[in-house]
């Protein structure tokens, strides 16, 4: 008997139900922020040092530091995004406030030898910002939404009495879609099927007008505590030791409907909604080298840990389903099967690792600075997004625990790549006022060929230094083509959108020196 | 978030300002070069009146409150954490409350529903197509990346279930069966209590 049910309890597994692969990518995919200098300058900062992003990309750029400074970065980033969708277009726009680095760099002389010295850092940073609105919307002859319910229950084996219980084991998708008749059992030539409402339209020839609204705020926070030190004239070495927050907080929003006029075909509409959120905080390292083989030249390696992360999600949804043929509508939410309250996941997640190379040349590296005349900096940078992984919070995970994680594990390796990214820029100083320019491209993360999806940028700002202040101004415009699946069918082909999001960034940094 | 920060970002902003030994100076730049600091001539008092000032606060606060005069090292003999408060008729102490605490603000709850996020992730699955490889006769089984996606409503959309090797579609089947396992609908299935659906109209 133990065998069947460990057998069993495997099956469940096999057909896999876990936390969703696109949380991985979403994680580890995006420009990461920095201060007004910085992101002018593409965000190159793996070898340049000298600035308070240093902390979070290559933290032994503090180790130029033999003074102190505070700096604060507040910033606005509006979005403009456009979503291709079966052949139609839709545009949507979501503008917000962000937070690039803030924070306190005290640099800390050798009292006995001035070619050596050691810096302390404390800094927060916004890594990314959610906050966004995609909207989409199209007509679909081919498959319908409500048909991974049906997909899920059909694989799953179970009955329906053994789901419409109120702590069920699908209680935010099968159980909602059982309970308001959205998919439900039929017996055709003798065959007993899975069948959800829409599947009537379109097995006639019709199509769903289909509509997505999603809405996402919240964003990826650090807090760097970092300390680096300079050995000698050519080698400096530093470490960040990262605390990262994440808050992700989406509101789905999916409606299908029968444009037809036709009331004969049983469906009429129905409406989907996921309120969904993230939220943990987790511990990482960065860990980098600069050396200086001459004055004016810098060469900069850093590797950053993955983010380990204790993460919980907590999550509500809803269904009303509008029949035809006789006229009813039904309705439910997820908390009549998760005990009246959202229901609440915990879990760990790991996500990808990062390794960079960076040189930099600085015309005129001296004190004198009236004569500092600017610099050029690149990086190359890869990161694994395939290595991102999931486990059990639990200290004694189960076996089928595991069995279910290390699936997910699979197919995050299957379908995500490692990626490169290149960061360029530069500075021309003049005297106390400087201009910046700088270009940024990360690729692709997605293994699968059809999903075209990559991030650039293209930014320009302005500085002033005098009088033991500082003010930086950047705009930083960033093109983010990525692909958004409204869901996903193991044995039908699959539909997407093309998302490209054009994003206008405004980051102001003032500091000043002590 | 960014909004509630901000004042208090712009207090420590200004506090370190007043700091600034730059003010008729041109601002180093630590990118170029980082110059040392100037000595602050006023770090040796500062270290002076903070060794004072601690000793001040202790005697102000005494004042008002008789547990900081036990701060000053003597041991007071006639201290009993058990009578502490007896002048008020009863003993009570505040740091030594014997009694064990009861809260009747708590009201047992439902368990939570831990259910994670779920998807099939069957449908992550790339297809295994059979294809010529160029390097050998007849045709081998290559591991394509990639799957089948309908992303127009134009051509040919036939709705077909693929089979399970995920291969193509079988002729003309559009059928989701379904076979529950029969006798152990509990298996895998809920708790709590029996949700009825509505009746159908």
């Amino acid at each position: 008997m133990k065998k069947a049910l460990l057998f069993l309890s495997i099956f469940n597994i096999s057909i896999a139900f876990a936390q969703v692969p696109e949380d991985a990518v979403r994680y580890s995919f995006y420009i990461p922020n920095g201060s007004a200098r910085n992101m002018a300058i593409g965000g190159a900062m793996g070898s340049l040092g000298g600035e308070i992003t240093a902390a979070f990309v290559n933290p032994a750029g503090l180790a130029f530091y033999r003074n102190s400074e505070v700096v604060f970065t507040p910033g606005f980033i509006m979005n403009n995004n456009s979503a291709a969708y079966r052949d139609s277009n839709s545009l949507t726009k979501k503008n917000a406030m962000n937070w690039g680095p803030t924070g306190l760099i005290v640099g800390i002389p050798n009292s006995y030898d001035e070619h050596k010295n050691s810096a302390i850092a404390i800094a927060f940073n916004q890594r990314t910002s959610f906050n966004n609105i995609i909207n989409y919307s199209g007509l679909n002859n081919y498959s319908s939404f409500s048909e991974q319910f049906a997909e899920e229950f059909a694989k799953s084996g179970l009955s329906i009495e053994s789901v419409l219980y109120s702590n069920s084991p699908m209680p935010y998708t099968v159980a909602p879609a059982l309970y308001t008749y959205l998919i439900d059992t039929v017996r055709v030539n003798g065959v007993l099927q899975i069948k959800a409402a829409p599947e009537y339209l379109l097995d006639s020839g019709k199509s769903v007008m289909q509509q997505m609204n999603k809405t996402t705020k919240g964003g990826i926070y650090e807090w760097a505590f970092s300390f680096a030190t300079k050995i000698n004239e050519k080698w400096l070495f530093g470490g960040t030791m990262g605390i990262p927050i994440i808050n992700y907080q989406s509101n789905t929003r999916f409606t299908e409907s029968d444009i037809s006029g036709d009331t004969s075909n049983r469906f009429s509409s129905f409406t989907y909604t996921d309120d969904f959120k993230t939220y943990g905080t987790g511990i990482n390292f960065k860990m980098g080298a600069i050396f200086r083989p001459k004055e004016y030249i810098r060469i900069g390696f850093a590797f950053h840990t993955p983010d380990l992360m204790v993460l919980s999600d907590t999550r509500k949804t809803t269904l009303t389903n509008n029949l035809e043929n006789p006229i009813s509508t039904y309705s439910t939410s997820s908390l009549t099967f998760t005990n009246n309250e959202p229901g609440e996941a915990k879990y760990q997640m790991n996500t990808a690792w990062k390794a960079m190379l960076s040189a930099s040349y600085v015309f005129r590296e001296i004190e004198n600075v009236k004569r500092q005349k600017g610099f050029i900096t690149a990086d190359i940078e890869y990161v694994k997004h395939k290595a991102s992984r999931f486990s059990s919070n639990s200290d004694a995970p189960t076996s089928s625990e595991e069995a279910y994680y290390k699936s997910l594990g699979k197919v995050i390796k299957d379908n995500y790549k490692g990626a490169f990214n290149f960061r360029i820029g530069g500075e021309l100083k003049f005297n106390i006022i400087m201009a910046r320019l700088g270009f940024a491209y990360y690729g692709n993360p997605y293994k699968d060929p059809a999903f075209k999806a990559n991030n650039m940028m293209l930014s320009g700002g302005l500085g002033y230094r005098n009088n033991g202040f500082f003010v930086d101004l950047t705009y930083a415009y960033m093109i983010k083509k990525n692909v958004d699946l409204p869901y996903r069918l193991e044995d039908r082909a699959n539909t997407f959108s093309n998302i490209k999001q054009k994003q206008g960034n405004i980051l102001l940094t003032v500091g000043v020196k002590f | 978030m960014c909004y509630k920060i901000l004042p208090f970002i712009a207090i420590i902003f200004c506090l370190f300002s007043c700091t600034n030994k730059y003010k008729i100076t041109q601002t180093p730049d630590d990118v170029y070069y980082s110059p040392l600091r100037g000595v602050d001539e006023d770090s040796h008092k500062e270290k002076e009146n903070t060794a004072s000032s601690s000793e001040n606060r202790e005697i102000i606060m005494s004042k008002h409150d008789s547990r900081w005069r036990n701060l000053d090292g003597d041991y007071n003999y006639n201290y009993d954490p058990y009578h502490y408060g007896f002048t008020y008729g009863y003993y009570y102490n505040p740091y030594y409350y014997p009694y064990p605490v009861y809260n009747y603000g708590i009201t047992p709850s439902n368990p939570k529903n831990t259910t994670p996020r779920t998807t099939n992730l069957g449908s992550y699955s790339f297809h295994n197509i059979n294809t010529v490889n160029p390097k050998s006769s007849g045709p081998v089984k290559f591991y394509v990346p990639g799957r089948d996606y309908n992303n127009s409503n134009w051509g040919n959309n036939i709705r077909n279930i693929l089979t399970p090797d995920k291969n193509s579609s079988s002729g003309h089947n559009n059928t989701r069966s379904y076979s529950p396992s029969s006798g152990s609908g509990s298996i895998g299935g809920g708790s709590g209590r029996p949700v009825v659906r509505p009746a159908r109209n």
